[in-house]
């Protein structure tokens, strides 16, 4: 579990750096316009459920607020049979957005791809 | 409007089945730290050879931006203890800092603006790199800005409506307030008005000395003793109908007042609390929408009118809340007036009480004037202890009108007087520039999607 950090410095990818600008030169507005969109598009809704994630956690760590929890005993929370609702949406808001983080900084939605519920939800 | 939806499945998910089985409880992959690892150990990044410096500088720019943002995301949902830097974040993976906890944080409402100001300056950047694309490679890059423009009109879509449905909640309970104003004046006004008339023909007798004289008569069983006791009986019987039906009148009257007084408090009580986040919500709103990074240099005509009618969203909270909290603090005068309504407690009752029963010491049990002789066993409501718990009573009902009219005419004087009026004209004016923005937007949406 315990690696050694790089560090985030050098380890941003994203989707402007997939972006291969001599390339789209020889390509018509149509196709240019197409791959801009596709990626701005994905970055924009990324960004905006970022915000929101943030914006509902502000409500639902408020039942941490007298004494923070360590980040094990959490998880260990999700185990038990009756949970408080708050802390179990906290964990999985928290899991969504370092999910969505993931692919911000690797480009890489696997997990976020995972997250997709099941049938069952709705 | 319409109904506020999250669109987005993982987030319904999350949102409306928290006690379900979700595919993240017990996965190994989805473990905090598991997560953490992978955003901190992300591969070494391919340097891809450009030939535009431009764009590099732009790539630099959003790599900064990025990491800004990673960074604000892990420092506002973790800490460590000792430290606040995402570098220790970082350092926790490494076995020198392996003894020390990672704690999950409280989010405020600064950390969740200051986190949204990140993301909008990086999808600033990421506009004006994909524009320089677009520049570069000769092609019309307007685009862009329509993407910017629908997101911008989507979310200003559902915030509008979101604000509008909370407006709206509030106006219900402004219009409870009101009944403190409309209703329970009356209603006190009303009892006292009704006893006066009655109590007033009932002392005035009972103080009258010729009067008194006559009741001598009553206790010799005499022919002119008989003929004024049926005299009085008569009197007396009127009161004793008279008070009884004010008796029931009032007893109703006071429960509709106590209902009503306790619901205007609940509803002051309420408004008070939900004032400050509602101005929150509504100062929120204004910045979000008034100072957003995304919106088109110079402000095209477009963002123009639509700002100038965002920094409208504005209710002055300031007058009715200071209203509010004199009228909240006669909640405890309220309470006070229910013990005033039971007599046995009331000092202020029998403060009035007390001496006009003296004066009028008739009817005690060892009074000479005792009439209990007189009466038929049978017939209570002549008894003269009857009379006389029946004169008390109208006297008690009047003196509780009047400390209720008393006391709501302190409530309603100029300084004290709580007048929605205002409030609800603001409210209705912001709800209805609310909708106009709220069409306004799906409008011009439509007319992008077109």
């Amino acid at each position: 579990m315990h690696k050694k950090a790089t560090g985030s410095k050098d380890n941003v990818v994203h989707v402007i750096n997939s972006i291969n600008i001599s390339s789209l030169g020889t390509k018509d507005l149509a196709e240019v316009e197409a791959i801009i969109k596709e990626k701005v598009n994905a970055s924009i809704k990324l960004y905006e459920q970022l915000k929101v994630l943030i914006t509902m956690l502000v409500k639902y760590t408020q039942s941490f607020a007298s004494r923070p929890q360590s980040v094990d005993s959490l998880e260990r929370i999700t185990r038990r049979r009756s949970v408080n609702p708050d802390v179990l949406r906290t964990i999985r808001l928290v899991q969504y957005i370092l999910a969505i983080t993931i692919y911000l900084v690797k480009g890489d939605d696997r997990l976020l791809k995972e997250m997709k519920p099941a049938e069952v939800f709705f | 409007m319409e109904k506020i939806s999250i669109k987005d499945p993982v987030l319904l998910a999350l949102y409306n089945e928290p006690l379900g089985k979700f595919v993240t409880d017990n996965n190994p992959q989805y473990r905090f730290v598991s997560l953490l690892s992978e955003i901190l150990l992300a591969p070494e990044q391919e340097n891809v050879v450009e030939d535009y410096a431009g764009f590099y500088h732009y790539k630099q720019q959003f790599d900064e931006s990025i990491r800004v943002l990673v960074r604000s995301i892990l420092c506002t949902l973790f800490y460590i203890a000792g430290s606040d830097n995402d570098k220790d974040i970082m350092r926790f993976f490494d076995e020198s800092n392996e003894d020390k906890k990672m704690v999950l944080k409280r989010i405020i409402r600064d950390d969740a603006n200051y986190i949204n100001s990140k993301v909008d300056h990086s999808l600033r950047i990421l506009k004006d790199a994909s524009n320089y694309i677009l520049t570069e490679t000769k092609k019309d890059p307007s685009f862009i800005q329509k993407l910017l423009n629908k997101s911008y009109l989507e979310n200003l879509l559902s915030d509008t409506a979101l604000l509008h449905t909370r407006l709206k909640t509030m106006q219900s309970f402004v219009k409870r307030m009101r009944v403190i104003k409309d209703k329970l004046i009356g209603i006190s006004y009303r009892v006292l008005d009704n006893t006066s008339e009655g109590i007033d023909e009932l002392n005035k007798m009972m103080n009258s000395s010729a009067y008194q004289q006559l009741l001598l008569l009553v206790r010799d069983a005499n022919s002119e003793g008989d003929q004024f006791f049926k005299h009085f009986q008569q009197v007396f019987g009127f009161f004793a109908d008279y008070a009884n039906s004010k008796k029931a009148a009032f007893a109703e009257a006071l429960d509709n007042l106590e209902k009503n007084m306790t619901n205007g408090f609940r509803a002051v009580e309420v408004y008070l609390k939900i004032v400050p986040k509602m101005a929150e919500k509504l100062e929120d709103y204004r910045k979000n929408y008034s100072h957003v990074t995304l919106i088109e240099e110079g402000m095209s005509e477009f963002y123009k009118g639509l700002i100038h009618r965002i920094s409208q969203i504005y209710v002055d909270f300031f007058p009715s809340q200071e209203r509010g909290k004199i009228v909240y603090k006669h909640e405890k005068e309220l309470d006070e007036l229910l013990l005033i309504y039971k007599p046995m407690y009331g000092d202020r009752i029998r403060g009035i009480t007390d001496p006009i029963i003296d004066n009028n010491n008739l009817f005690q049990g060892n009074s000479e004037y005792n009439l209990t002789r007189y009466i038929a066993k049978d017939d209570k409501k002549r008894d003269p202890d009857a009379i006389y718990h029946y004169y008390k009573e109208i006297l008690m009902i009047r003196s509780c009108a009047k400390a209720l009219a008393d006391f709501y005419g302190s409530l309603l004087d100029d300084n004290t007087s709580f007048d929605v009026t205002g409030l609800e004209d603001e409210i209705r004016a912001v709800m209805k520039r609310l909708k106009a923005i709220y069409n306004y937007s799906r409008n011009k949406i439509a007319e992008l999607n077109d």
